[in-house]
């Protein structure tokens, strides 16, 4: 439900002061329970027996590895590209908002969130 | 309806708002600096324009929880421009220097393993954040006319996040970071026409050494960071000048 509109200070600052001391919370309990690694010092000679990129590399990684190279670069290319011109291009209607009145695109980006989540998964245990 | 029910976080906003004034603590600061501000302001009216922004009303949909994403983004944005700052005071950008500096960091100085845990799980959260802050405004539809441009500088936002995460995984210089690296740079010779040429330019030759730590981190600590504030600022203008959107 929608509240009522309210003044940028103080309602919104305070509640930013808010998000942030909750943030440094999150942050603090993180580091204190897993600090930071460090591995060995890179080695040009020895390669290690896996190589995992950051999680949110994940799924573009395991993408690569599952199509042929070329077309998968080509396709994060063009899937970058459609994200941004996204809104010049498609679901102009300044009208439909609601999931229902505009399902293509709802569902569509349901679903590439699911495999976006998929692919991070397979990467991570494949 | 009776009476709206009211959150402990509502309750906590309105005792602050009813009991400090930042007003107050704006004449404070001008009382502090009167020599200097009566100067600037006799020519500027900046104490009228501070008024003005502040109380600029806005939406209660951005109070929603579903909407604090963005804000915390940027959050997280200014908590990496901080802890960065930091880092960079001790950090040695070359491959003899880099790892030993990072040990120094992380046992020597002080707070340093506070601040070097703090600006990578900061860096996670923020790739986090923006991808559910899109997800959001895309699944509510948010970036329809008049918000192109919005979404657009935020697209741009989302892929300056990732290249910050990408050239600050090599800095330390351990193991994990020269392979990945390796690998990653090994992809960028795929983009058909300017691949190879691509790979090239970003490692500073044909392997990873220390011209590519080199490029990195001019990258992360100057390059990006500019950019980033840019497209940030035009986002926030943006979003300030429209308001946020009202779905009907």
């Amino acid at each position: 439900m929608a509240r009522k509109d309210h003044p940028f200070y103080p309602h919104h600052v305070l509640e930013q002061v808010l998000q942030l001391f909750l943030l440094l919370a999150v942050l603090f309990a993180l580091t204190l329970w897993r600090p930071a690694g460090l591995e060995d010092k890179a080695d040009p000679m020895t390669t290690p027996e896996r190589v995992r990129p950051e999680w949110y590399f994940l799924a573009e990684y395991q993408f690569l590895k599952t199509v042929p190279r070329n077309v998968g670069i080509v396709g994060m290319i063009l899937v970058a590209a459609l994200i941004v011109a996204f809104p010049f291009l498609f679901d102009r209607s300044k009208e439909k908002f609601r999931p229902l009145q505009r399902p293509w695109f709802f569902f569509g980006g349901i679903v590439f969130i699911i495999l976006f989540v998929i692919f991070t998964v397979w990467g991570r245990y494949s | 309806m009776a009476a709206e029910r009211k959150s402990i976080a509502d309750r906590l906003i309105e005792w602050i708002a009813k009991n400090v004034n930042l007003y107050s603590l704006v004449n404070l600061f001008s009382a502090f600096t009167g020599f200097l501000y009566g100067e600037l302001d006799e020519r500027l009216e900046l104490r009228e324009a501070i008024r003005k922004q502040l109380r600029k009303p806005i939406s209660g949909r951005v109070s929603h929880w579903w909407g604090c994403f963005g804000g915390i983004t940027f959050l997280l944005f200014m908590i990496q421009v901080v802890t960065g700052v930091l880092l960079a005071v001790y950090y040695r950008p070359t491959t003899e220097g880099a790892y030993d500096s990072i040990l120094f960091i992380m046992n020597e100085v002080r707070y340093g393993w506070l601040i070097r845990s703090i600006h990578r799980y900061a860096a996670e959260l923020m790739v986090l954040t923006v991808m559910i802050h899109m997800a959001k405004v895309f699944l509510s539809g948010a970036y329809k006319p008049p918000r192109e441009l919005t979404w657009v500088s935020g697209a741009f936002l989302l892929f300056l996040t990732l290249a910050f995460g990408f050239s600050g995984y090599l800095l330390p210089w351990d193991q994990r970071a020269y392979w990945a690296t390796t690998i990653a740079t090994q992809m960028a010779d795929s983009v058909p026409l300017i691949g190879k040429y691509l790979s090239y330019v970003l490692r500073g030759g044909d392997v990873i050494a220390q011209r590519t730590l080199s490029r990195f981190y001019a990258l992360h600590v100057i390059v990006l960071p500019w950019v980033t504030a840019f497209f940030l600022l035009s986002h926030f203008l943006m979003i300030r000048r429209q308001g946020p959107y009202e779905p009907l």
